[in-house]
């Protein structure tokens, strides 16, 4: 079987920058748990950490804390629309997080960047971009505690402002949109931990959240404006050699003239 | 006098008894969509590690006006939990809560089963 050697992708994950699909996701989901603070109990303040999954053995544990866990990703179907080509110029507005004022409009590219990737400009260059489909990720984010007052205290955080029964909006810096969450599901998994020094209670309350994300159909096809019209004309019959497809303008056989767009009104 | 509408009693016998007919097929079809998505679940639950000692009892059942997938009143109550949520050695194995392939199929075949039955084209 022949293999197929990998060129083009549609996806550009990048590991560093965190962008690309679910890893932009994972970081936007992350920073929007951090800095959460606990009361501590002789005082001050506890920080609650955030981890992706539970954390490794090695790891000193230092409760509360939060992990997150991702579950699947789907489709949603019900929010695919007809194919047809998306105006990569006028497409979406953005807005300015604090005032709402228009910043510009345009097309971003889904987990990537807050524009496309090639260059649109109205008279030179365009874009021809098919509908971004829409998907659901489903993350698990537990909150584990050792103490029922924190236990409490974050589970009235989390209903109330974290994952509320509306739903709210999680920001992502890889593109700048702030995607629709929502909380599917709401489970208490309280455990016991066996330990040299007996069993110790741990608190658990589990939350099923679905983040909303658009997919990229097929890589974004860059369009370049004719500039200039190139004919060549052959008598029939013709028996000489025909020209060489990339030759000059100003062959014997060549009628070329270039094509003036108007400015816009 | 106004003019007025006169329906035989007939009419509304025949009326009543497609209406009947209409609610029973929905009933079935509901039914047979949720069989299909508990077997389904069943079936890839079967195929964890994680889940394949509390699979067999993964079901679907109506209550309270909703429709509910999952293990309940049996001794794998707290190994389904473990295994759906995962626990600080086992990361969580969402079978309950990942079943959109699942519910389009069981939506499908109600559908057609309802139009079926109807004969509805």
């Amino acid at each position: 079987m022949s293999e197929v050697p990998w060129e083009t992708f549609t996806g550009h994950p990048d590991i560093p920058n965190h962008t690309g699909l679910l890893l932009a996701e994972d970081e936007a989901l992350k920073d929007y748990l951090s800095g959460l603070v606990v009361p501590g109990l002789n005082g001050g303040t506890t920080d609650v950490d955030v981890w992706f999954r539970f954390p490794e053995g090695e790891t000193r544990l230092s409760y509360p804390f939060i992990t997150i866990d991702f579950l699947g990703i789907n489709p949603s179907y019900e929010r695919w629309t007809s194919v047809f080509d998306m105006d990569p110029l006028n497409e979406a507005v953005f807005r300015d997080m604090e005032t709402g004022r228009e910043v510009r409009r345009g097309l971003y590219t889904p987990s990537e960047s807050p524009t496309l990737s090639v260059s649109v400009d109205e008279h030179d260059t365009g874009a021809q971009v098919d509908p971004y489909l829409m998907h659901k990720i489903l993350y698990q984010v537990t909150v584990y505690s050792r103490n029922a007052l924190h236990d409490r205290y974050l589970t009235s955080l989390f209903i109330t402002d974290v994952f509320p029964p509306r739903p709210f909006f999680i920001p992502v810096d890889a593109d700048m949109t702030v995607r629709r969450t929502e909380l599917l599901q709401m489970d208490q998994a309280d455990t016991m931990e066996t330990t040299d020094t007996g069993n110790k209670r741990i608190f658990r309350k589990v939350y099923t959240i679905s983040m909303d994300a658009e997919i990229q159909q097929s890589t974004i096809t860059e369009l370049a404006r004719v500039h200039r019209i190139h004919i060549d004309l052959y008598s029939d019959p013709f028996d000489g050699p025909h020209e060489e497809v990339d030759h000059p303008s100003d062959g014997p056989h060549t009628l070329a003239f270039p094509i003036n767009v108007d400015p816009p009104e | 006098m106004a003019d007025e509408l006169h329906v035989g009693a007939d009419f509304l016998a025949a009326l009543r008894s497609y209406a009947q007919d209409a609610d029973d097929a929905v009933q079935e079809a509901v039914s047979l969509g949720m069989s299909h998505l508990a077997n389904s679940v069943q079936e890839a639950a079967a195929r964890s590690d994680r889940w394949k000692e509390a699979a067999v009892h993964i079901e679907a059942w109506a209550d309270d006006g909703r429709l509910w997938l999952g293990v309940r009143n049996t001794p794998s109550v707290s190994e389904a939990q473990a295994a759906e949520y995962g626990d600080p050695l086992h990361p969580p194995v969402p079978m309950l809560r990942n079943t959109a392939r699942f519910e389009r199929e069981a939506n499908q075949i109600a559908n057609s089963y309802y139009d079926q039955r109807m004969g509805v084209r």
